[in-house]
């Protein structure tokens, strides 16, 4: 076989099965790595691949599962030398029989962020270093056994990036139908498929009969004649530990149901033998690959690995991670201060929205830098998938490239400079795009003048190969009140482009009301007629109660909410928001002890760490008094009554961190207020925080932080996992005069001693604090440290008597 | 090259859903016993999510004390006090998963209270988990007859942390459970445990290496207040 006729062949092919298996009958000892075989016994392992030649394998994966660089460290034998060496084996076995060499990567055994500590690009150039040594004399790549959608991303990016082979996407899923790290079946397709993979299947972890059913939801995620191929276990394990529990025969029986799935290729994995493959010659005979057209329209879906949105009707996409009239976040971009925009994240994932918009492109900020540290911080705390919305092709292949699933951009135009700039990187990521029907020449008018743009977006993203699934066009809403013709134009170019055209459609909807009294009645009825004339995805606040209760009342109004459940669900019971709230405020009252004065609502509501309450007395207070007379009148009291009762041993942390929470609560508020002013926030000093290189417990530190920041610090959050040098950088950009570093592991201390050191070199005059549970006063003295803080409470008298001096 | 003999090869398995030992949660929250309202209801608002989140798992493997010697995997004199009078020894790995993590920063977003207590009922979890996979060995081994010890984990005592790797590699934890090790010696997952239990044919304790020889003797809570996990 050629490898240009690998997926025209007319039958089912068949794959190898367990090269492990093998090894261990040939009498390799658990503990030994089997790659290295490849340079000390080749004649054994040429021998197995010829076995499988022999049983009918087309296919057969190189013996470098395990060759990555850190799994070779200490063996004697680098990346290099191994890899050529394996596709060498591989090559002498298929020569004969035309079958074709299949480069085998797994995973690299290290987590990814946001979990683990590996980043993206050293995973991409981990597998990037892999795929050089071998892809010259190899047919193609075979990445198998991936539970982490993220390194199968690096994985293909690594082989789109260093070879032009095609390459097949492998994962390996639990009985739940998810994997160790709650991918989706279809999350892996949707996304696997959009970074190019070739041909997408599952291997190991299960036998055949388990994973028919996960088979069949991935021929359901894929057009009927993409490549899908199994390599299943030999059944499960047995109960004792001795191997897998079906012979050849069994495992041919229960293959045999895939016939029915039109696979392109079939093997086996653990536990399977050259006998197992010989079995499947017969299953297979006849086994035309591909499956029958669908007769549903191919569905459009969004995903991150654990989440996947599949836009069929009205999908709610959040509007708020957008700076354009909104100062306070457009000052969290400035400061790079990403906990105000997890915020709004997580406010908004509350609140129903299915995707969510990510729009930092405030002015004066690096929007590439800013899009990536966006996306990758929103990712760790949200499972929604996200809709990049930037012009600047910088930034959003920042974003694209860091993203985990498959994103959607927002957007392109008619223009075509920025089809030629944008739609490629769409289709590289594997990104569904939004086009706005303008061009060079502004906004038509008409709705034939927007159509005709959109038609121009459709064909080019499809001549960029994107799929006509994931092709949105925005016919964009004018504001009502400048242009109250255009309203009609706007939703009669929707209605057109979703019936004639086939394309998904988007609007921004709250723009309808812009300069108008009550916007939610105006946004409602626009929302509603722009349902009804089509609209897909919906990007609106999805806290503003109407416009979500419109979303679901047209579910039920065009019967796709069946027996209108979904809608019962949510409003059966329901009193609306306005009716329900309490009065502001409504705490405190005159028990003993209790503060008493105009502060007294405020200082009590935190003292006993009611959140609501304290942001209800804050935001009353602010009515009155400055934000900097709030803080330094209420909240600091407040604070330290409470710390002082923490020292006293008379309330336990849990009080103190209510105290704080409220605290906090009430900040959101007081930045809020600062940010309408816009002047900056009065600050008692700079402080840079970081948890050090090699530690990922940052949940100590992060305490830390919140109650520095309470007592009106202004904290740089560093996170965790922090290099040295990056402790200088940070404190060298932002002036910082005190540095708090935390360890809670033995074996990072050596990492917190460097960083000391290299700050008290690069940055004398600077000051560090230390803490974390391992260190003792002693110890924090031996390695360097100024002061030593046993808990948070410390921490802010430690800053407050530095800053004094 | 080395090479191990296994008696029982590694394996995994999920562990059943797990309820949220509550004054676990608490005592490693810092939280005074009784609980007060307030923060029993801060304990109870995080769990939910958490308990959606984690997918508890186990894998272990056993083979002879003289194999897992052979292996470079007892370090240190505490260890080997802990398998006095054993045969073999037990490798136990549990995990919640990443999703774990996941709620956990999802929980603190915004909010430093509710970020401390998804932590420490995280944490009580996967002590939960250990303890529901510990049980699931004793019954294993007490239908062969044999007995187990405790569960010793590395960083106990003067066994250094930095067996981590070999354990997980000898467990193949990265496979089976998705756990793999940093270059720090840390379990990442961050809620995952690792264990070693000794397996005798008689009745055993195995041996607690005692406050004296912890990291964390100067600065435990519970030290402090007289008590020692021992109690627990």
């Amino acid at each position: 076989m050629q490898i240009c006729e690998l997926f025209t062949q007319p039958n089912t092919i068949l794959l190898d099965g367990g090269m492990g298996t093998m090894l261990q009958a040939a009498g390799l000892a658990a503990g030994e790595k089997p790659e290295l075989l490849n340079l000390t016994q080749p004649q054994l392992i040429e021998s197995i691949h010829a076995q499988y030649v022999k049983a009918g394998s087309r296919i057969i994966n190189t013996n470098t599962f395990g060759a990555s660089a850190k799994k070779l460290a200490g063996s004697g034998y680098t990346v290099e030398q191994v890899v050529p060496a394996a596709v060498a084996n591989a090559r002498r076995a298929c020569a004969d029989a035309g079958a074709l060499v299949a480069l085998d990567i797994g995973p690299l055994g290290e987590l990814l962020e946001p979990a683990g500590t590996l980043t993206l690009e050293q995973a991409v150039a981990e597998f990037a270093r892999i795929v050089r040594a071998g892809a010259a004399d190899a047919d193609l790549v075979f990445l198998e056994t991936f539970t982490d959608l993220y390194e199968l991303k690096a994985a293909l990016l690594a082989v789109k990036e260093n070879c032009s082979l095609p390459v097949l996407a492998s994962m390996s899923f639990e009985p739940t139908g998810r994997t160790f790290t709650g991918c989706t079946v279809e999350s892996f397709a949707a996304t696997a498929r959009g970074l190019g993979a070739d041909a997408i299947g599952f291997n190991c972890s299960l036998g055949p009969a388990e994973i028919y059913p996960l088979a069949q939801r991935l021929a359901d995620a894929l057009p009927a004649d993409f490549p899908i191929f199994v390599k299943p276990n030999a059944g499960l394990p047995r109960a004792d530990g001795s191997g897998y529990d079906i012979g050849p025969q069994s495992f041919a029986l229960q293959m045999k149901p895939y016939r029915s799935l039109g696979l392109f290729a079939a093997g086996g994995c653990c536990g399977t033998t050259p006998q197992f493959i010989a079995a499947l010659n017969k299953v297979f005979e006849g086994c035309v690959p591909g499956r029958p057209e669908k007769k549903a329209p191919a569905q459009s879906v969004l995903c991150s690995p654990v989440r996947c949105v599949t836009v069929d009707g009205v999908t709610v996409v959040g509007e708020r991670i957008n700076p354009t009239g909104k100062k306070r976040l457009q000052q969290a971009l400035r400061e790079g201060d990403m906990d105000h925009i997890l915020a709004l994240a997580v406010q908004q994932a509350d609140a129903g929205a299915a995707v969510l918009d990510v729009n930092v492109g405030a002015p004066g900020v690096n929007e590439p830098d800013l899009m990536e540290a966006a996306v990758r911080a929103i990712q760790s705390v949200c499972d929604l998938p996200l809709q990049l919305d930037s012009t600047n092709p910088a930034a959003l292949e920042r974003g694209l490239r860091v993203y985990n699933g498959k994103p959607i951009v927002n957007s392109v135009n008619g223009e075509q400079a920025v089809l030629d700039a944008i739609l490629p990187l769409c289709k590289k990521y594997g990104a569904a795009v939004v086009g706005l029907t303008l061009d060079e020449h502004g906004i038509p008018e008409s709705a034939e003048g927007r159509f005709a743009i959109a038609e121009r977006i459709r064909n080019a993203a499809l001549a960029a190969g994107i799929a006509p699934e994931d092709v949105y066009i925005d016919c964009l809403t004018l504001t009502a009140s400048a242009q109250q013709q255009a309203v009609v134009e706007t939703l009669k170019a929707l209605h057109r482009c979703k019936n004639e055209l086939g394309v998904r459609t988007v609007l921004g909807v709250s723009n309808i009301s812009f300069g108008l009294p009550c916007r939610p009645f105006l946004n409602t009825a626009f929302f509603t007629l722009a349902m009804g004339a089509g609209l897909d995805l919906a990007i609106i606040n999805p806290s503003s109660e109407e416009m979500m209760a419109a979303a679901a009342a047209f579910d039920v109004l065009t019967a796709r909410d069946k027996q209108s459940v979904r809608y019962i669900a949510k409003y059966a019971g329901y009193t609306p928001v306005a009716a329900a709230a309490p009065a502001a405020g409504q705490v405190g009252g005159a028990c003993a002890g209790e503060a008493v004065g105009e502060y007294a609502t405020l200082i009590n509501a935190v003292r006993k760490g009611l959140r609501a309450d304290t942001v209800a007395a804050v935001s009353t207070l602010l009515q009155t008094k400055q934000p900097l007379q709030v803080v330094d009148e209420g909240l600091i009291p407040a604070l330290d009554a409470v710390g002082s009762g923490y020292e006293k041993g008379t309330l336990f942390l849990p009080q103190l961190l209510q105290a704080a929470a409220a605290a906090q609560g009430a900040f959101e508020v007081i930045r809020d207020a600062v940010a309408q002013t816009g002047t900056e926030q009065a600050e008692k000093g700079r402080i840079v925080m970081a948890t050090v290189k090699g530690d990922v417990h940052d949940i100590g530190k992060n305490i830390v932080k919140v109650i520095l920041e309470n007592y009106g610090y202004r904290v740089t959050d560093l996170g965790k996992d922090v290099p040295a040098q990056a402790v200088v950088e940070a404190v060298q950009r932002t002036g910082a005069a005190l540095v708090g570093l935390s360890a809670l592991m033995t074996t990072t201390l050596g990492a917190m001693e460097e960083t000391i050191a290299l700050l008290h070199r690069e940055c004398p005059g600077v000051a560090v604090m230390v803490g974390g549970a391992v260190l003792t006063p002693e110890y924090a003295k031996t390695i360097g440290a100024d002061y030593y803080a046993k808990d948070a409470k410390q921490a802010a008298d430690i800053a407050k008597e530095y800053f004094a001096r | 090259m080395e090479s191990v003999i296994f008696c029982d090869r590694p394996r995994a398995q999920t562990l059943p859903a797990l309820e949220l030992p509550m004054e676990e949660a608490a005592r490693r929250l810092g939280a005074a016993l009784p609980l007060d309202a307030q923060t029993a209801a801060l304990l109870q608002a995080v769990t939910p999510a958490l308990q959606q989140a984690a997918m508890p798992r186990m894998a272990w493997a056993s083979l002879p004390v003289a194999a897992l010697d052979d292996t470079g995997l007892l370090q240190g004199t505490d260890i080997l006090r802990h398998l006095n009078g054993c045969t073999h020894g037990v490798l136990l790995a549990v995990t919640l998963g990443p999703q774990a993590d996941a709620a956990i920063r999802r929980a603190g977003v915004g909010n430093v209270a509710r970020l401390a207590a998804a932590d420490a009922a995280a944490s009580a979890l996967a002590e939960a988990a250990a303890d529901a996979a510990e049980a699931a060995l004793r019954a294993e081994f007490a239908a062969r007859g044999l007995h187990l010890t405790g569960r010793y984990s590395p960083g106990y005592g003067d066994w250094p942390l930095a067996v981590q790797q070999k354990f997980c590699s000898l467990l193949d934890t990265p496979r089976l459970l998705g756990v793999s090790v940093s270059d720090a010696d840390l379990l990442l997952p961050r809620k995952s445990i690792t264990a070693l239990l000794g397996v005798s044919n008689t009745p055993v304790s195995g041996y607690r290496a005692g406050c004296a020889a912890c990291a964390l003797r100067h600065t435990c809570e519970l030290r402090k207040r007289g008590n020692t996990c021992a109690d627990l």
